[in-house]
C-alpha cells in the first residue's frame, strides 16, 4: 500500500514509537498516510488504541520476523 | 529538512538516553553509549543538554511524562467513559507485558526509586509527573461519578492515590519477582478494585 512518510521506530521501546507517530501525524494533511516500522511487541495494541483514541485510521497492522508496520491516514 | 536539523538531533539524544537509563538507570548511563547509538560527537551532545542531569530532567519531561500524556492523560480527558478507558489501558498494559518488560520495570518507577531520594530537582520533577497522573485519575473518578457511573461515596483523591500506588507497585514488585504471570495477576487486583467503586 502506499505511504507519504515513513517512521522507523525500530530498536525503540514504548513510549517512543507513539510519542514519533504522534509528531509524524501532526506534520501531516488529513487524508496523507504514515508508515512506522517497529520491533517493540506492544506496538501492535498501542497503535490500535492509539489510532482509536486519535480518530486515526489504523489502516493495517503486520508482522513479519520480528518487525511491525502500521499504516495510519490521518483524519 | 535543513530547519529541522537541530530538532531531529535532539530527539535522537534523548531517544538514545531514555533507553540507556531505561536499561541502566540514571546514574550507570553511559554517556559514551548514547554517543556511540546516535552517532554523535560529545560537542553536539553538550550543546543541546549542558550536563548529564539536565539530559535526565529532559528525559523525564519530554518521553516519560510526554509517554504517559499519550497513553494516559489524553485518553481518560477525551474519553466519554473514562473509568472504562481507565480499565482497558490497565488491561492492555497486562496483555502486552512481556518478561523483557517485567525484567526492566517501569521507566518513572524505576527513576523514582533510583533519583528521589538523592536529588531534589529529579524528585521535584518526579512528584509533578506522580501528581499529574493521580490528577488524570482524579478529574477521570469525579467525572464518572457525576455521571453516576461510580458510587457517590467514593473518596476520588483517595481512590487515586490508591490507584497510581497500586499500579506502580504492580510494577516494582514484579520487576523484582520476575514474573509475567504476577503482574497480570496485580494488575488484574487493581481492575477489581476499579470495578467496586462503580456504583
Amino acid at each position: 500500500m502506499n505511504f507519504d512518510t515513513e517512521l522507523d521506530a525500530r530498536g525503540l521501546n514504548c513510549p517512543l514509537p507513539i510519542l514519533h507517530a504522534k509528531k509524524a501525524l501532526n506534520d501531516l494533511a488529513a487524508g496523507k498516510v504514515l508508515k512506522v516500522m517497529a520491533t517493540d511487541p506492544g506496538a501492535v495494541k498501542d497503535f490500535k488504541a492509539f489510532a482509536h483514541q486519535t480518530g486515526n485510521e489504523l489502516l493495517s497492522s503486520d508482522e513479519t520476523g520480528g518487525e511491525y508496520v502500521f499504516l495510519l491516514r490521518k483524519t | 529538512m535543513t530547519a529541522h536539523q537541530p530538532d531531529v538531533t535532539r530527539e535522537k539524544i534523548l531517544d538514545a538516553a531514555f533507553q540507556e537509563i531505561y536499561k541502566h538507570g540514571f546514574r550507570a548511563a553511559s554517556l559514551s553509549n548514547i554517543l556511540a547509538k546516535t552517532g554523535l560527537t560529545k560537542g553536539a551532545l553538550y550543546h543541546h543538554f549542558p550536563d548529564k542531569d539536565r539530559l535526565g530532567h529532559a528525559v523525564i519531561e519530554e518521553v516519560v511524562y510526554e509517554g504517559l500524556d499519550a497513553m494516559v492523560f489524553t485518553p481518560l480527558r477525551e474519553s466519554d467513559d473514562p473509568l472504562e478507558t481507565l480499565r482497558e489501558i490497565i488491561h492492555r498494559k497486562a496483555e502486552k507485558a512481556t518478561p523483557e518488560t517485567v525484567r526492566l520495570g517501569c521507566p518513572l518507577n524505576n527513576l523514582m526509586q533510583e533519583m528521589s531520594p538523592l536529588d531534589a530537582q529529579f524528585k521535584r520533577r518526579l512528584n509533578d509527573l506522580l501528581v499529574a497522573w493521580q490528577q488524570a485519575v482524579h478529574d477521570a473518578l469525579r467525572r464518572a461519578q457525576k455521571e453516576g457511573r461510580v458510587r457517590k461515596d467514593v473518596d476520588g483523591h483517595a481512590a487515586a492515590l490508591f490507584i497510581v500506588s497500586a499500579w506502580e507497585g504492580c510494577e516494582g514488585v514484579s520487576k523484582n519477582l520476575q514474573s509475567v504471570r504476577e503482574y497480570r495477576l496485580c494488575l488484574k487486583q487493581l481492575d477489581g478494585y476499579i470495578g467496586g467503586l462503580l456504583a
